[in-house]
């Protein structure tokens, strides 16, 4: 999939786009930084951007890839969520990143979501995977809210990253769970209810 | 200025943007010994990710490398890699087996790609790095024109020379 071909997709709060050449210096800021030290990193400045460039490019190779989380309003970007799958991955993931200015919004849940029903409605995905450090809490506490479960028999992509399986397109259609995410989504958009739980992506 | 050409066509070369089908044969090449003078060798998973870098250039930069194909067959890559915008544009060639090699295909697609940079679009230089033991390259730099030149070696590639591609000055 060209470039200026990925699909952009809007939730309540946020919108979706491919990523663009003028988003990456919060791409590296993020990706440079600790915050980055579940995801490889922090990397230096030639690997960072070898990775914004390999970013664009797996939506080529792939025909998906990861998307830029923007504000609706503003446009700022807030972090990065899709579908990724280098080469020899076991198999398609969905992963998110959010900027650490960013967190404690819900947007990684916001964000992901929507993506996921994404691939799973327009891209064809019949099941995901996460592959997470197991010492990165808050990715594993995103992944449980989101309804997927650790999955000690998959395999994984070195042993040092525990696989979190999403529940299945039927699983997310119209049931208590979709709707408890939704909700979760809309209490974060509206500022009168707040969680009172751990969330912090 | 004029839109960078995303194809480029010589007497036997057609020079277009890397696209997916072009992976497994670039995955070849990355593995094999074929990149020793370039940091490598290098396993599947770093091919994927260099590839896709190699697509994402285009999109950032506004240029990047060529595939080369001969006869629909991608054979090499060949063109400007600029990962830090403030530094000059790097110019590379490549190809990608041996079986392809001595027949001029990387002075002919290089020549086609300095043309249009520095002549059609006007770019003031190129630089070029090559590891010293490789003959071959340094040997197509000055047939390209290229002027040798001390400047130091990059972090990324110890050890290398350096040549310059200058546009010419019309006297």
């Amino acid at each position: 999939m060209a470039t200026q071909n990925i699909p952009v997709i809007e939730t309540n709060r946020l919108v979706l786009r491919g990523p663009e050449p003028e988003d990456y210096p919060n791409f590296k800021a993020t990706f440079t930084s600790y915050r980055a030290r579940f995801m490889g990193g922090p990397l230096n400045d030639y690997e960072a951007w070898m990775l914004y460039a390999a970013e664009i490019g797996h939506w080529q190779i792939r025909g998906f890839g990861m998307w830029m989380i923007h504000d609706k309003i503003t446009d700022e970007t807030c972090g990065m969520a899709g579908g990724w799958q280098p080469a020899k991955w076991p198999q398609a993931e969905i992963a998110w990143v959010i900027w650490p200015g960013a967190a404690g919004h819900g947007y990684a849940l916001e964000a992901t979501h929507a993506v996921r029903a994404y691939l799973y409605k327009q891209m064809g995905w019949s099941e995901a995977v996460s592959y997470i450090d197991p010492k990165n809490l808050d990715s594993i506490r995103l992944a449980e809210r989101l309804g997927a479960k650790k999955d000690t028999s998959a395999p994984s992509i070195d042993g040092n990253d525990a696989v979190y399986r999403h529940p299945s397109p039927a699983q997310l259609n119209d049931t208590q769970l979709a709707h408890g995410i939704d909700m979760e989504i809309s209490h974060y958009a509206d500022p009168l209810f707040k969680p009172k739980g751990w969330a912090i992506d | 200025m004029r839109m960078i050409a995303s194809t480029l066509t010589t007497d036997r070369l057609v020079l277009r943007h890397p696209q997916a089908s072009d992976l497994r044969a670039y995955t070849a090449y990355c593995v094999s010994t074929r990149t020793r003078f370039t940091g490598g060798a290098f396993n599947a998973v770093q091919a994927f990710d260099k590839f896709s870098a190699m697509i994402g250039h285009w999109a950032l930069r506004g240029f990047g490398r060529y595939v080369i194909t001969r006869d629909g067959q991608p054979i090499g890559h060949v063109g400007p890699l600029q990962l830090d915008a403030n530094e000059a544009p790097e110019m590379t060639w490549t190809l990608w087996d041996a079986a392809h090699e001595k027949q001029g295909f990387a002075l002919e697609a290089a020549e086609a790609v300095r043309d249009h940079l520095l002549r059609d679009q006007g770019w003031d230089h190129l630089v070029i790095r090559i590891d010293p033991g490789n003959t071959a390259s340094r040997r197509l730099a000055q047939k390209l024109g290229a002027r040798f030149a001390d400047d130091p070696a990059p972090q990324w590639l110890p050890g290398a020379v350096t040549y310059w591609l200058m546009a010419e000055v019309p006297a």
